[in-house]
């Protein structure tokens, strides 16, 4: 079986940097060399580009994207809601979500019932789509990771259109993280010439990806098509790169080679060019591995104009790239005195026509993004559509730690939620010691060491030894909160002189499974998913999706979030956090404790896997997201979209097709955590698409407590354990069940191996399903 | 002050054992820091441990220059080297090497 891609068009742009507010007035002043580079009182006076008009994130990201909407003359409203998703990369979300939290468990706390939404979700429900919807926080690569998202999902037919952006903004921590390692420049920064460090940068900036198809039907205008990415991690230092630039070399090959084409088709590079000495080494010298002929293509850096603009530089330079394309115009970089060592385009922009051009990104953590731009659509490669094998997993929970002494408890008693006294990382220290070196345990926060040691689990289990082709994909929906309130309250507290170098970097998800690979050796792609409680799902579709192409053999998907005080607090305050046991599908709440958990898969290539002769646990038949909001703010969350996951992920595994579904019992793994608002709507989801009468349903929280995004991968583990002959988990029901539970919940024992649905949502109205099935099903 | 004043060292050993949250107190003085066991001592850890130091003796700031970090005697030196160098009691200082 394999599948043709389609091509995927830029027909909609918007960008927003200090240079001003619309993609033309940016692009014209940074073609004149204009900076907004200045200094800012407010931000222990650095040099910086803010950003003229800086609302609130989520208003910000709605401006923004559905400006480059209306750019690509897209009326929403003619289109199949469903065709439509959104890809965002940011790495405010963590802090947004604490100082939300803070806010709800202060003394004089807001009203509020939920718990934060990502910056995206008010974007996604203005503009009504119910498409898939990620949210990416891969560090500085986090936006050019999302135009990868958003590319597959276009390319293999999971939407028509994907709005992809990214956002970030500056405050005082950031400043003082970066002050921290003494990388800002006390100067406007000047990249491949006098290196002597970076200006940071506000800025949101947002493309529409099209089927070309539909571009064609509609007579829109094609920017620019998106031909390929590559990612990629390099396990050589959390915060530098290596000085050959290995990294971004193999992720500017594969990206390349993925695209069909040659390093001397490539007439532009759009470079990182931070202007900190090891960012501006490393790539120079993977520049030159890859152009090795003799007219190696110019490479500029727009970060001297609008600064380092952290988790929103790959959308802005895919947006700048594809202005360059489209004008034949290519941007300078400003401050590039003397004699740079290559062709920076210094001073302003030049003409020349270019077909093919790269845009490249590099994050802490190690991880790198190429993305692939050109004028033509260029021959889209097939996508076999590879069999996928789960191999390994690692729990780290208050239940138990390891898959198998998990799985153990889960046949037992049910607690209805975490032992007493559990709720952080913390608690879960001396348990984790075994699967960390120790010489990385004092560096890492409690989503870092929950993290590594699941991963590790997971890589021990599967028995894997050579990490040069396995990624890593995290998924958080809290992100590394510890961190952030630690480095908020030490500025507060002390000053912003007073932030650790070693600790500061933990403040990025690609830091934390930056740790993971070096701990492990990873070299295959690193991205992080924060996209609430469904992360861990959107980022199993990633890895998916990853290891199809070719990018990988093999990704550890790893799910994890810790719990800090203010967090627990906060969810008290919005009813989420309680003291007696978790009792999913109650008709009453009962949500139990929120804790701090962690779980890892090792999602591999079967034939790879069947030829190093590995163990599986189970296969991926399939996979979806969808999104949409609620009917109200007591319903948050939408049945009808959450049902939309479920039957798509079903559709996609039925060996008889869509019809087939319908009439196969399978074991339902739910979300629900004791949260009417959740389970009622996860309920009538299931009810709608599920029919058989020997479906059984079951809700790992009512062991575990409330995860956050480890509660999907969680389930799971359980799942292939239960694909693979094993019993249901027994978990606390309710003595009030939720009309229409009782004949899930009570549905007999299952002879035997049979396929199992996962299914999970975040509050911003996201909804994420997988099914597996035992080894050796699937194409 | 001479950089052979015990209360020079005794803060530098300090502050590189809370940076790398090992001890460094018999850690010999002309050893490379980066062979401890159980530690990193990369960039970072530098970065730490110069910010650190620059606070306790109350020198201004400098670059990260990984010669002048490599090991107790070659911090020892670079605080020497810098100008009105005061051990922490003379400056009344706060800061240790445990902070």
């Amino acid at each position: 079986m394999s599948g043709t891609p389609r091509r995927v068009a830029v027909t909609g742009m918007y960008l927003a940097s200090g240079l001003g507010v619309g993609t033309e007035q940016v692009w014209q002043a940074v073609c004149a060399g204009a900076s907004a580079v200045g200094r800012c009182s407010d931000l222990a006076d650095v040099f910086a580009a803010r950003l003229p008009d800086a609302p609130e994130a989520a208003l910000l990201v709605e401006r923004a994207g559905l400006g480059a909407l209306g750019h690509a003359g897209i009326d929403p409203d003619a289109l199949d809601p469903h065709e439509i998703g959104i890809a965002l990369g940011t790495n405010s979300g963590s802090e947004d979500l604490w100082t939300h939290y803070r806010r709800a468990a202060g003394a004089d706390p807001v009203p509020a019932r939920h718990p934060a939404h990502t910056c995206a979700d008010r974007l996604g429900a203005a503009l009504g789509g119910r498409g898939p919807k990620a949210v990416f926080a891969t560090g500085c690569i986090a936006s050019a990771n999302a135009v990868g998202y958003a590319y597959d999902a276009v390319a293999t037919g999971r939407a028509t259109v994907m709005l992809v952006g990214g956002y970030e903004a500056l405050n005082i921590t950031t400043v003082a993280t970066f002050a921290s390692w003494k990388s800002i420049d006390s100067a406007p920064s000047a990249p491949y010439a006098r290196s002597s460090g970076l200006n940071l940068g506000e800025a949101v900036a947002f493309l529409v990806l099209e089927s070309e198809g539909s571009a064609r039907a509609r007579g829109a205008q094609v920017h620019s098509y998106v031909l390929g990415y590559g990612l990629t991690s390099d396990a050589y230092h959390i915060t530098a790169p290596p000085p050959d630039g290995s990294g971004l070399r193999t992720a500017m090959f594969g990206a390349l080679g993925r695209a069909g084409l040659a390093p001397d088709t490539v007439g532009y590079v759009n470079g990182h060019g931070t202007g900190t000495p090891a960012n501006d080494t490393a790539e120079l010298n993977a520049m030159r591995a890859v152009f090795t002929g003799p007219n190696p293509p110019p490479m500029s850096s727009s970060k001297p104009q609008v600064g380092h603009t952290l988790g929103a530089c790959g959308a802005l330079e895919a947006v700048l790239t594809t202005l360059a394309l489209r004008d034949g115009l290519l941007p300078p970089t400003a401050n590039a005195e003397g004699s740079p060592p290559w062709d920076v385009v210094p001073g302003t922009a030049r003409r020349a026509e270019v077909e093919v051009a790269l845009s490249n990104s590099i994050a802490f953590g190690g991880a790198c993004c190429s993305l692939v731009l050109g004028r033509n659509g260029g021959t889209p490669r097939e996508r076999p559509r590879k069999s996928l094998s789960f191999t390994g997993a690692g729990v780290v929970s208050g239940l138990a730690t390891g898959r198998r002494p998990f799985l153990a408890a889960l046949r037992r008693e049910p607690s209805g939620g975490a032992p007493d006294g559990f709720r952080s990382a913390r608690d879960l220290d001396d348990s984790l010691r075994d699967f960390i070196d120790p010489k990385y345990r004092p560096r890492l926060d409690g989503l870092g060491a929950m993290t590594v040691a699941a991963a590790r689990m997971a890589w021990d289990d599967a028995g894997l030894r050579d990490g040069t082709r396995v990624g890593i994909v995290l998924a958080t929906a809290a992100g590394p909160i510890g961190t952030v309130e630690l480095l908020n309250e030490t500025v507060e507290r002390e000053g912003p002189e007073y932030i650790s170098a070693v600790h500061a970097p933990n403040i990025v998800s690609s830091v934390t499974a930056g740790y993971a690979t070096l701990e492990l050796g990873l070299g295959g792609p690193l991205a992080a998913v924060s996209t609430g409680d469904a992360s861990g799902l959107i980022a199993l579709g990633h890895a998916a999706d990853l290891i199809r192409q070719g990018q990988a053999d093999a990704v550890i998907v790893v799910a994890a979030d810790d719990v800090t005080d203010t967090l627990a607090r906060a969810y008290r305050h919005y009813g989420l956090h309680g003291p007696g046991a978790c009792r999913p599908y109650s008709r009453t709440a009962a949500p139990g404790p929120v804790s701090a958990g962690a779980a890892a898969v090792v999602l591999e290539a079967s034939e790879h896997a069947r030829a190093r002769r590995a163990t599986e646990l189970g296969t991926l038949l399939g996979h979806a997201v969808s999104s949409g909001p609620g009917p109200s703010e007591d319903a948050p969350l939408c049945p009808e979209s959450w049902s939309r996951a479920l039957r798509r992920a079903l559709d996609e595994s039925a060996p008889g097709g869509a019809g087939a579904r319908a009439a196969e019992a399978v074991d339902v793994y739910g979300a629900a955590r004791g949260v009417p608002a959740v389970d009622d709507a996860e309920l009538t989801a299931i009810t709608s698409c599920l029919k058989s009468p020997g479906t059984r349903l079951t809700a790992v929280a009512g062991a575990t407590g409330h995860c956050q995004s480890a509660g999907a991968l969680l389930s799971l583990v359980a799942a292939l354990d239960g694909c693979g002959g094993g019993p249901l988990p027994r978990t606390a029901e309710p003595s009030d069940p939720l009309p229409g539970a009782r004949a899930y919940l009570s549905a007999g024992p299952a002879g035997g191996s049979r396929r199992a649905l996962v299914s999970a949502a975040s509050w911003g109205g996201t909804y994420a399903a997988a099914v597996v099935g035992p080894t050796g099903e699937g194409p | 002050m001479s950089t052979d004043l015990p209360d020079a060292e005794v803060v530098i050993r300090d502050t590189v054992g809370a940076v790398l949250n090992t001890s460094a107190a018999e850690w010999p003085r002309d050893r490379p820091l980066d062979e401890l066991p159980d530690a990193i001592y990369d960039s970072l850890a530098q970065l730490e441990v110069l910010t650190r130091v620059e606070r306790a003796f109350r020198l201004p700031p400098r670059p990260v220059e990984p010669d002048h970090l490599m090991s107790i005697d070659t911090i020892m030196a670079m605080v020497a080297e810098s100008t009105a160098v005061r051990t922490p009691a003379e400056t009344g200082a706060a800061e240790g090497g445990d902070g």
